[in-house]
């Protein structure tokens, strides 16, 4: 005969509880149907005795124990609500109870008792003692994931949370990196104002049940659904070959210098935690050569620091270098402030073309206000030692962080996938690569268009976050065999800071078909800080940048340089 | 690195071990004799009580079978089985169970009182106490640190102590030393206070050092050890060392019923306290090592059983919401005759439920990982908020004055029921957070060796909360 463990267990409590409810019925502990109580008792008490072994006293006194509040709750609270009267709780009616109150103390330690043991009796002679331990698959699925950004992790989560935990289905992220990057907030870093590793969650925390492999993925074997990886960085140790049933592209992006070699050459990217710790020591190096150097010329140059590009992130990482290299002006005091520049070189007529116009001049007019120069409607044309030349005229400078132009990896090339002229990979709104059964690609390496609107997903962190998640559903849908579903998301706004307590928002109002709010200065930086704290991955990184932020109310920014600049490349 | 891997910290217990007849032996012979002293000082046959405890202690062994590891826990399990053999007895009769009216019956089981406290003070501490030295010569006990204990315990002890200074000062009230008469000057007075409070909590250390985990858990084993103490003290040893034999009759255990309620206190502050030392100590000293640590600190830990904690506790004050309003306490909760008294004494009433439930989130996280034993657990929970709120800070808002009376807690009797559904609700609605969560990090969880011993071994959570709720809610009933 078979049961489940469950059932077994409710049934043998409702009979203990039957053989169990003499002490009721003879206590009167209701007005009515002792036994039944006692049965009803009995079932939730097998129910909730669950997989948990007690000694037999321990199993009599829990029941026993047990018995003073059900007194409480059904004899004197319960029997007078089911009788259809409100409950008599008066002290001296429940004192008048007291016979009720020892028959359940011993109905409950004979449940206690009986119970169990007539549980273990049926499993004895009914089987299913254990729960039964659920099969696993004899080939579990695996699941490849390339990319520990955004798109990559979401999509990691996705698939925890959506696919049975019973080895049917294997989950595998690789990545070069071995923490999340929180990349809103890397201008902070870069600022001075964050400590690095609080803006990033390390994955493999993070992550519960995927296996996480640190390396770079060399090569992918479409016919043979093999992934290549390599290790990280060029390190040293063999390729490792991991094999597939889906793999999923979230490879992000790069940055794109258009073929600029002496820019690549010269200039700082800022993609990365490492490049923004760079470019905030490089500042400090700066800094301390300044305060030595003698002639004027050379000082200005060294103390100049130009940002290339308009976006979001070039404007957050103009605003942060030009706080953090006016804020450590105090400990420098032989660099007069005057010498002191943050150069925003944009090839547009206007910053933030993300933003609507009047946000746009906003945040120039508040930049600028703080001593940001801006050089619009103009190019980056070269770089070189002490000096970038622009399309009007040129800047001496030993600074120079590249924002102007990014795209997907061109790593996505080298296995014959169909990409768009940005060299994104071509997927249909399901975020499947077409035409390649299991390649899903997401995030900013892919040419995704919204299923709804048509329109192109931007390449931004939001949309990755949410194309995770729908990625892990559709993968999921499609191990049981159902169709995939189309990729749709509405832009909940955009969120820029441009200097000390000072940001520009667009927040999209719900419900109003994409009707949007604007907001502009210290409300709209607030709002910054609160919603990018949370969702910050994981409540230490939350606490840690909360109390940095405090901390910067109060003492000045850290000049400790933490890297030697010699050892890496840096302009 | 010590690696206690043997279970599960999560899975319960450990396989039993072989049966220990000259255990058994003993335990039946303590019980017996325990039996004729309690027959002598409570009055009834010296036979069939001696019969009674030495069926108690073969029944305590056969049914433990050894799991009682140290003494502290045998004290606990004895503490529960003897209030339950006591509830065995003064049912044995049939007619007490039916045939005479409620009245009859409340008397007849007053009448009864002196034998509870032979069965919890002469047959069931004593057997407990025999089966848990008799199962700490085994292989599996828990490593004991004397001098932890004794510090820890003693500053616990004096610190609770400290508790009643307004009221030593004020009303010349020691309730820890009740019973022992006029001392003489206010001075002996104090220091026999503090020496008493620091005698209770040194062995407290001693005995549950072991068992004590959280410190929610130490607050029921605080109130437990306590409520024993007031049987042994001022119902007792007292009346003995002032040449008097023991009074246990309900009249003079009502006359004792201010510092009854000053006992569950001074047990509540020192279970707290003691836990509060111990895990200081254990996280600057065993959970610091990196060796022990894991991948999510405790600090997490506490936030999240903190918001969980607030969650349940609104879950319970909206469930116990309609027992309050019938009982009429809400508007006495808010303190007004206003226009609006129910709806703010609603408010008042879910936001004390949040924050009990967010110390609830706090204090007893870990404690419980199936129905039964959370249940038992708020039930405590519930109990616990009955005797400082309703009976404590109510009043003492109220009035300025606390009203320990047994009239007075009798009269409260209603409140208990809404406090209990709250406290059980609240600790089922925590656990199953806090089972979500462990099912999330079941692969990876890797307590530290400290909180793997303590993890995996048997506590005595049964019969702590029997005797915590048994007597908490017994005595009000009988001495009111």
């Amino acid at each position: 005969m078979s049961i489940t463990p469950l059932a077994r267990r409710i049934l043998c409590g409702a009979i203990s509880g039957a053989l169990s409810s003499y002490p009721l019925a003879a206590a009167h502990a209701l007005a009515s149907g002792g036994v039944v109580a006692g049965i009803i008792m009995g079932a939730g008490f097998g129910a909730a005795l669950g997989p948990t072994k007690r000694t037999p006293a321990g199993s009599v006194l829990a029941g026993s124990a047990l018995g003073l509040p059900a007194w409480a709750l059904v004899t004197c609270a319960g029997s007078s609500a089911i009788s259809g009267h409100a409950p008599e709780l008066g002290a001296e009616a429940m004192r008048m109870q007291l016979p009720a109150l020892l028959g359940w103390i011993l109905y409950g330690s004979l449940l206690g008792l009986v119970a169990p043991g007539l549980n273990g009796l049926a499993a004895r002679f009914m089987g299913g003692h254990h729960d039964a331990a659920p099969a696993a698959s004899a080939s579990p699925k695996r699941i490849v994931i390339v990319g520990g950004g955004f798109a990559g992790m979401s999509t990691a989560e996705g698939l925890e949370d959506l696919l049975p935990d019973d080895g049917s289905v294997s989950i595998t992220l690789v990545s070069d990196q071995n923490a999340l990057l929180f990349t809103p907030m890397l201008a902070e870093v870069a600022g001075g104002s964050l400590e690095p590793g609080h803006i990033s969650a390390p994955l493999r925390t993070a992550l519960r049940r995927t296996e996480f492999v640190r390396g770079c993925a060399a090569g992918v074997d479409l016919g043979r659904r093999i992934l290549t990886v390599a290790p990280a960085r060029g390190g040293p140790g063999s390729a490792r070959e991991i094999g597939f049933d889906h793999l999923v592209l979230a490879v992000g992006s790069v940055s794109n210098y258009f073929g600029a070699a002496n820019i690549q050459k010269h200039a700082f990217d800022f993609k990365t935690l490492l490049d923004a710790i760079r470019i905030r020591n490089h500042v400090i190096e700066m800094f301390e050569r300044a305060d030595r150097e003698a002639d004027p010329e050379v000082r200005r140059s060294l103390v100049t620091f130009v940002v290339a590009g308009g976006g979001f992130a070039g404007v957050e990482l103009a605003g942060a270098l030009n706080d953090f290299s006016r804020g450590i002006l105090a400990d420098y005091p032989r660099v007069p402030e005057a010498e002191v520049r943050t150069v925003l070189v944009h090839s547009r007529d206007r910053i933030l073309p993300e933003l609507s116009e009047s946000l746009g001049r906003y945040a120039l007019d508040r930049m600028a206000a703080r001593g940001v120069e801006f050089r619009l409607n103009t190019r980056l044309l070269d770089a070189e030692e002490g000096k970038v030349t622009l399309s009007k005229g040129e800047i001496r400078t030993q600074t120079l962080a590249w924002t102007a132009g990014s795209g997907p990896s061109p790593w996505l090339n080298s296995f014959g996938l169909e990409t768009d002229k940005r060299g994104a990979v071509v997927v249909d709104s399901t975020m499947a690569v077409t035409g390649r059964d299991g390649i899903w690609a997401l995030g900013d390496c892919a040419a995704l268009k919204d299923g709804k609107s048509g329109n192109p997903c931007p390449p931004t962190a939001q949309f990755a976050l949410r194309e995770g998640r729908a990625l892990a559903r559709n993968i999921s849908r499609s191990l049981r065999g159902l169709p995939p579903e189309p990729f749709h998301f509405d832009s909940l706004g955009a969120l820029c800071v441009v200097g000390h307590q000072t940001a520009c928002a667009e927040i999209t109002v719900p419900f109003t078909g994409g009707r949007q709010v604007r907001f502009s200065g210290l409300l709209a930086w607030m709002m910054w800080r609160g919603i990018y704290v949370s969702k910050l991955p994981g409540l230490e990184r939350k606490i840690r940048v909360l109390v940095n932020w405090t901390f910067e109310l109060f003492f000045p920014r850290d000049i400790v340089q933490t890297i030697d600049l010699r050892s890496n490349g840096s302009s | 690195m010590r690696r206690t891997a043997e279970h599960s910290p999560l899975s319960g217990e450990a396989p039993s071990p072989a049966p220990d007849w000259a255990g058994a032996l003993v335990a039946a012979l303590v019980g017996a004799a325990g039996g004729v002293l309690g027959a002598t000082l409570a009055g009834g046959s010296p036979g069939a009580f001696a019969a009674a405890g030495g069926l108690f202690g073969l029944s305590g062994a056969a049914g433990l079978r050894g799991r009682t590891e140290n003494a502290g826990a045998g004290l606990v399990w004895g503490l529960g089985g003897g209030f339950l053999l006591w509830v065995v007895l003064v049912s044995a009769g049939a007619a007490h169970l039916s045939g005479v009216s409620s009245l009859a019956m409340i008397g007849d089981v007053r009448a009864h009182v002196p034998q509870l406290f032979a069965c919890v003070l002469c047959v069931g501490a004593p057997v407990g106490i025999t089966l848990g030295i008799r199962g700490g010569m085994g292989p599996r006990a828990a490593p004991f640190h004397a001098g932890r204990a004794l510090v820890a315990g003693g500053a616990s002890g004096f610190a609770a102590a400290l508790i009643f200074s307004r009221w030593m000062y004020e009303g010349d009230f020691y309730p820890l030393i009740a019973g022992l008469g006029n001392s003489g000057s206010h001075a002996t007075s104090v220091l026999l206070h503090f020496a008493m409070a620091c005698l209770i909590g040194c062995t407290f250390g001693v005995l549950f050092q072991s068992d004590v985990r959280n410190l929610g858990s130490s607050m029921g084993w605080g109130v437990a050890y306590a409520v024993f103490w007031w049987l042994l003290g001022p119902m007792t040893v007292f009346a003995a060392a002032l040449g008097h034999r023991p009074d246990w009759s309900a009249s003079h255990a009502a006359e004792l019923f201010g510092p009854w309620v000053g006992y569950v206190f001074y047990g509540l502050i020192l279970g707290v306290v003691y836990s509060g030392v111990n895990a200081v100590w254990t996280r600057l000293f065993v959970d610091s090592d990196p060796l022990n640590r894991k991948r999510e600190g405790p600090g997490l830990h506490a936030l999240q059983s903190l918001g969980w904690g607030c969650a349940a506790g609104l879950a319970g004050g909206l469930v116990a919401l309609p027992l309050m309003i019938q009982t009429g306490v809400i508007t006495k909760l808010a303190g007004l005759e206003g226009a609006t008294p129910l709806a703010a004494g609603v408010l008042l009433h879910l936001v004390a439920s949040t924050a009990i439930g967010a110390s609830y989130g706090v204090l007893f996280r870990g404690e419980s990982t199936d129905v039964v034993s959370c249940s038992l657990w708020g039930s405590v929970l519930g109990l616990i908020a009955w005797y400082a709120g309703p009976l404590t800070l109510l009043p003492l808002v109220r009035t300025g004055e606390c009203d320990w009376r047994p009239e007075a807690a009798a009269a409260l009797l209603p409140l208990l029921v809404s406090h209990l559904l709250f406290g059980i609700v609240t600790a089922n609605v925590f656990s199953a957070f806090e089972r979500s969560r462990l099912e999330r990090v079941r692969r990876i969880r890797e307590p530290s060796p400290e909180q793997t011993v303590q993890a995996t071994r048997t506590r005595p959570t049964a019969p702590l909360c029997l005797f915590v709720l048994g007597m908490g809610v017994l005595l009000p009933i009988l001495l009111g």
